[in-house]
């Protein structure tokens, strides 16, 4: 990763790296897309826009089926080679560290023209540990880095990836302006992104989100979800994580709602959003969310 | 300092931010200290002893003449023997302090671990720092509220009187920004930096595992014994669990892929006993390096 590369990513929290599928690899992914097709799903309306105009169009879609990399051969192949890319493992061991992992993914988004854009997300207040950003001695270390393969052309200010540059070091929560694209104060950018680019962001510590595709022709992109060696989002995370599962069962046998609390495996969305304790004035502690975790 | 017992008080909260750890005094009564020794004590034909040199690594002021006395598996005891350490695993004090020092959602992360020794038991060289930045633990602060990814907390079941030994450390350290020397690490001169706390029986400590921290050399006549219960934040993982490798995870398919492809498929942690595998690249091609360590 050259110095000017990592300049520009602690800088702004996004990179796009030029060119780094050729025309033939592009083909490849795409045709084994073609096979999932059928399980592209398109969501609820306004889920994505959240009411925002700015944002407004028709549903979003992606894919909801088989992980792409235990697809039936030869259409799993396209994606298992982008897994450890060498342009990929070169950019995560300095942004993400050493024993990087995919957390989530990949996952396949899809938008058709007119296709609504996604609610602008992730901020540096509150502080998100598990896909944080910090910088010391030379060293970058980011918790959660999303890797977006590009398989169509994404001109800039035409829609799809969008991100507020900078916001991985705010202390500060994200206006709601910002968040619907409304009224953003010039902060967020729509990058001129082409199919064959790989683009880099903070997932989680850095504000991004998605602009309505304007464009005449469909969106395709592949998101795969890294994180550093520490870190657990979601994913297989979350089905592993209940107490029974992620311990053996003689060690959380019996135990009370409040002790299986603190028993669940890494996983920084567990499913019901995992129980959380509380101390009321009398020393009781106490399930906030007692239906979390169930 | 002021403490309150089923909340966190704003002095506690500068004393850990400033220090990088805190000890309440007073929790456990000595009935419930007899509960959890008497429980030890049941067990102790478990425990394990190390050997004399293992922790200390060759540093002078750490050696002793036996190694730490250790037994973990506490919650999975029968239920007559792990009540009293399930009771600790939740005690108000915990999740009042946790909450604020971790965040919500905490988890034991691993342990319960008894810490042990009789006098003239070896030290424990002194280890975590904040450089090089540790993602497994860190430490943050911002806009008033404590981030700290790795929360050890140790309940103490035996005295540690002044120059009696036992857990040590240097404040503040969980902030620095410089490597620190070895000779702080084997106390060969530790520039007046480190610093063993004083605790009574029915004491809790907490300190955020990124401070460089470890033991002294026993020297009380006394039998040294405190329970350490490794708590980390929601989205953190240190043990890496039973679902580790890729096939364990995602299931047989990933034997296909390539030592590359299965290394960025492992689960989250770092005590992976050399199981995992690291990467390189010089941007053409990719590679697996240093396997085993």
């Amino acid at each position: 990763m050259q110095a000017k590369e990592r300049y520009y990513w602690d800088l702004t929290g996004h990179l796009v790296v030029r060119n780094v599928l050729t025309q033939g690899e592009i083909d490849e992914v795409n045709e084994a897309l073609e096979h999932v097709k059928q399980g592209v799903r398109e969501g609820r309306a306004g889920r994505g826009s959240q009411g925002s105009d700015a944002l407004d169009g028709t549903p979003a879609r992606w894919y909801s089926g088989e992980n792409l990399l235990n697809l039936p051969k030869p259409h799993c192949e396209p994606f298992r080679k982008l897994l450890a890319h060498p342009q990929v493992v070169s950019r995560l061991n300095v942004m993400c560290g050493a024993g990087f992992r995919l957390d989530h993914g990949p996952q396949f988004n899809n938008a058709l023209p007119g296709s609504e854009g996604l609610a602008l997300h992730g901020q540096g207040e509150p502080h998100g540990e598990w896909v944080a950003y910090h910088h010391q001695n030379g060293k970058t270390y980011c918790g959660g880095v999303t890797v977006t393969w590009n398989l169509t052309d994404c001109p800039g200010g035409q829609g799809g990836f969008a991100a507020v540059p900078g916001s991985h070091k705010s202390k500060y929560r994200m206006p709601r302006g910002v968040r619907m694209c409304d009224d953003d104060m010039g902060t967020v950018v729509n990058p001129d992104i082409r199919a064959g680019d790989a683009l880099f962001f903070m997932d989680g510590a850095q504000t991004h989100g998605t602009l309505p595709w304007t464009n005449s022709w469909e969106r395709r992109s592949v998101l795969y979800k890294y994180a550093s060696r520490t870190s657990c989002r979601t994913g297989v995370a979350s089905q592993i994580s209940p107490p029974e599962v992620y311990w053996d069962e003689a060690t959380v046998a019996d135990m009370t709602d409040e002790e299986r609390a603190v028993m669940y495996g890494p996983c920084s969305t567990p499913r019901s959003n995992g129980p959380y304790l509380a101390v009321d004035d009398d020393g009781a502690v106490r399930l906030e969310n007692p239906e979390g975790g169930r | 300092m002021r403490y309150e017992h089923h909340q966190v008080s704003a002095e506690e909260m500068y004393f850990f931010d400033l220090r990088g750890y805190l000890v309440v005094p007073g929790i456990l009564g000595s009935d419930e200290i007899d509960a959890v020794n008497r429980a030890l004590d049941a067990k102790m034909s478990d425990a394990v002893t190390l050997e004399a040199g293992s922790l200390s690594g060759g540093a002078e002021n750490l050696t002793g003449d036996s190694g730490r006395t250790q037994i973990t598996g506490m919650l999975g005891w029968e239920p007559e023997h792990r009540a009293p350490f399930r009771r600790l695993l939740v005690h108000p004090v915990v999740v009042s302090r946790l909450n604020a020092f971790t965040g919500r959602g905490f988890r034991l992360d691993h342990g319960p671990l008894l810490i042990s020794g009789r006098k003239g038991a070896e030290g424990h060289r002194l280890h975590g720092s904040g450089e090089p930045f540790g993602q497994s633990v860190t430490y943050h602060q911002q806009n008033g509220r404590i981030y700290c990814r790795g929360v050890t907390v140790a309940w103490q079941l035996a005295d540690c009187g002044p120059g009696d030994g036992g857990f040590a450390i240097v404040p503040g350290s969980h902030k620095t920004r410089e490597p620190t020397p070895d000779d702080v690490r084997t106390l060969n001169d530790d520039m007046g930096l480190v610093e063993q706390p004083v605790m009574r029986a029915g004491d809790v400590l907490f300190f955020a595992e990124t401070a460089t921290h470890g033991t002294l050399p026993w020297q009380a006549d006394h039998e040294r014994r405190s329970v350490l219960y490794k708590y980390a934040a929601r989205g953190a993982a240190r043990a890496v669990g039973k679902y580790f490798t890729p096939e364990d995870r995602l299931g047989d398919w990933t034997k296909e892929l390539t030592p590359e492809q299965q290394a960025v498929l492992y689960g989250p942690g770092v005590h992976h006993g050399g199981r995992l595998t690291f990467l390189d690249s010089d941007g053409e091609k990719a590679w697996v390096v240093n396997t085993g360590t």
